[in-house]
């Protein structure tokens, strides 16, 4: 979907035609298919999709994390600079990895080191990747842990993980990601395992540290609102491909992917209630048994006989905002999920 | 075997003075043990053919109220009364034996199956448990069950591992159904699911409740969903009741912080419009 990808000089990484194969016992399938995306200094853009929808392979991919040899890149380029990380060599890698991009996850719990100190930890990227000596790294770490918003932020740099709160502990993830002051932050589900109000404290600290830092950030996320609240840029992924993408103005405006639609329409809106909520009927198919055609058809009200057969491409319907859909005209024209 | 009485005018769930005291081991074998108070003093009613949501931050005591309802969880102290029977003085077999009248639906349907039984045997165990009616009636119980849920007879000979997370979903409601319960605790039954399915689910709850006039005990954290399903809501924070009443008053005119809180956690500010058919498209091209 290359139409937002006009290069810009705001441009941090651009993925190009991301393929990334998966081989599971035996059965092998691109669960990513043709990924593009842009991230821009300054910038959020969420990547949105459900669970086996190739978002979070994706933010792996970009950093070359993807679990061997069960998945990897087929094709494709991730351009970051003058360097494509699908070809890099291990020591440009390890220089671009959790220094210039740098990654947050999920469970904070399982990504951080049980047995260091939440200061070590931070300190140990700041001491690889600014070069800064022992007593500079640690003083940077504890500037970092009050910068993310941590109180007495010098006695819990000497705690463990397991001694602070979830919140906590993603705050020190957090930290951790920007020890070496980077451009882009890849953040994979970061408040999914957090409780709802925990949660708006962890984005409300992104979005300030992305204004303050000029961050790019990519916000993986399986909720559409949250994308919608926090986004400027969204692109909207089914089964290993973006669907729609664009401002997030436009797409939530004027959603002209039925499956935006539908996520849009199926969630219980408070104050709104309704008799019953418009469901999208059907399951996410599974990666290997992904249908012809467009993936979306079987649990698509608006499809025609081509899409069990024709891949759609992306077709642009404003500037930057682009969906793969035969039918993007008939969903702008009635702009509401009806059934199947 | 005591049975539960149905008086339209009572509430046929009645919780007074809840309190549920863990006792936590420190994190290191010399450190002391502490008490947490996950319960403090809850009254709750549910009244027949009514669903009560009971909504709360993650370690507001949810959960645990959902499980001492059922005495999985044994409440440190208070009353549970079901259709007028004391919950809490029912001794081990009558309380098993009690149990079908209340059944519960849990978080995450990936683990709450056995995955070594097919679902028809899985559905077909509380039956045989509860020594209801014979083998062909069973079947016929089964496959009943699964047209309720919106499966197809068929799938009883299939595993667990063979639906996605909203189909299991829906088996576990079939299970929690099958001994014709009057009461149902849903505990956060579709925040595991994937966001597309999720209407389908709360759907089929919302009719199922409707159609079998049961009462429900809905616990999530999620205010939207609660609304969507609930007739009444209790907020929880810390183990206590802090806001109760009607969903409709208590998410228009919000009266505690904890509320106030939960309502604007939801990113819903960002989408201006409704997307569902009665949706008017005119107003939503800029």
């Amino acid at each position: 979907m290359d139409p937002i990808n006009a290069p810009d000089d705001r441009t941090v990484l651009r993925v190009h035609d991301l393929v990334v194969r998966l081989e599971v016992e035996g059965r092998r399938a691109h669960a990513v298919d043709g990924v593009d995306l842009e991230l821009r200094r300054g910038e959020t853009l969420a990547l949105v999709g459900e669970s086996g929808c190739g978002k979070s392979l994706t933010a792996l991919a970009v950093l070359r994390l993807l679990p061997r040899p069960v998945a990897g890149i087929a094709r494709g380029r991730i351009e970051y600079g003058d360097l494509d990380l699908v070809t890099a060599a291990p020591a440009a890698l390890r220089r671009v990895r959790g220094g210039e991009i740098a990654m947050i996850f999920q469970e904070p719990m399982t990504s951080l080191n049980p047995v260091f100190s939440c200061g070590e930890q931070i300190a140990e990227v700041a001491r690889l990747h600014l070069g800064l000596g022992r007593r500079a790294a640690r003083d940077r770490a504890v500037g970092l842990m009050e910068q993310v918003g941590i109180d007495r932020p010098a006695e819990r740099a000497r705690q463990l993980p397991h001694e602070l709160s979830g919140g906590m502990r993603q705050r020190v993830m957090i930290a951790m990601a920007l020890a070496g002051e980077p451009k882009a932050l890849l953040a994979d589900e970061p408040t999914t395992a957090l409780d709802v109000t925990t949660q708006a404290q962890i984005l409300d600290l992104l979005d300030r540290l992305r204004e303050e830092f000029s961050l790019a950030v990519l916000l993986v996320t399986h909720d559409l609102a949250l994308a919608a609240e926090r986004a400027q840029r969204v692109a909207v992924m089914y089964a290993g491909r973006i669907v729609e993408t664009g401002p997030c103005t436009a797409v939530f405006a004027a959603p002209a992917h039925p499956y935006t639609l539908g996520l849009l329409a199926c969630r219980p809106v408070l104050g709104r209630r309704q008799e019953s909520l418009p469901a999208i009927e059907g399951q996410v198919p599974d990666v290997f048994e992904r249908p012809p055609g467009c993936s979306f058809h079987p649990r698509c009200p608006f499809s025609v006989e081509r899409c069990r057969t024709d891949e759609p491409g992306a077709s642009e319907i404003d500037p930057g905002h682009a969906t793969a859909c035969f039918e993007h005209d008939a969903v702008l024209r009635k702009g509401a999920w009806t059934d199947a | 075997m005591p049975e539960p009485r149905i008086d339209p005018g009572r509430p046929l769930l009645c919780v007074r003075g809840l309190r549920k005291v863990y006792r936590m081991r420190g994190g290191l074998p010399w450190r002391p043990a502490r008490e947490v108070v996950a319960v403090d003093g809850v009254d709750l009613d549910v009244m027949p053919g009514r669903t009560l949501g009971l909504v709360g931050a993650s370690g507001s005591g949810k959960s645990t109220i959902g499980r001492c309802v059922l005495r999985l969880v044994e409440p440190t102290s208070g009353s549970v009364e079901l259709g007028g029977v004391d919950m809490l003085s029912l001794g081990r077999s009558e309380l098993r034996g009690f149990r079908r009248h209340a059944q519960i639906i849990f978080q995450d349907p990936y683990s709450s199956l056995n995955p070594r039984l097919t679902v028809g045997a899985a559905l077909e165990e509380p039956l045989r448990v509860h020594g209801v009616g014979d083998r062909a009636s069973r079947a016929r119980r089964v496959r009943e069950l699964l047209e309720m849920v919106g499966l197809r007879p068929s799938h009883a000979d299939r595993y667990p591992h063979e639906f996605s997370g909203g189909q299991r979903q829906r088996i576990g409601i079939a299970r929690a159904l099958a001994l014709d319960p009057r009461l149902i605790v849903a505990d956060e039954p579709v925040s595991a699911l994937d966001v597309s399915v999720q209407a389908q689910v709360l759907n089929l709850l919302a009719r199922l409740q409707r159609e079998l006039g049961l009462s429900m005990l809905f616990i999530a954290h999620d205010l939207a969903v609660v609304e969507h399903v609930s007739h009444e809501v209790a907020v929880l924070d810390a183990g206590r009741v802090v806001e109760r009443g009607s969903v409709d008053e208590v998410i228009a005119r919000p009266q505690h912080e904890v509320t106030r809180r939960l309502r604007n956690a939801i990113p819903d500010g960002a989408l201006g419009r409704e997307f569902g058919s009665g949706a008017d498209p005119g107003s939503a091209i800029p």
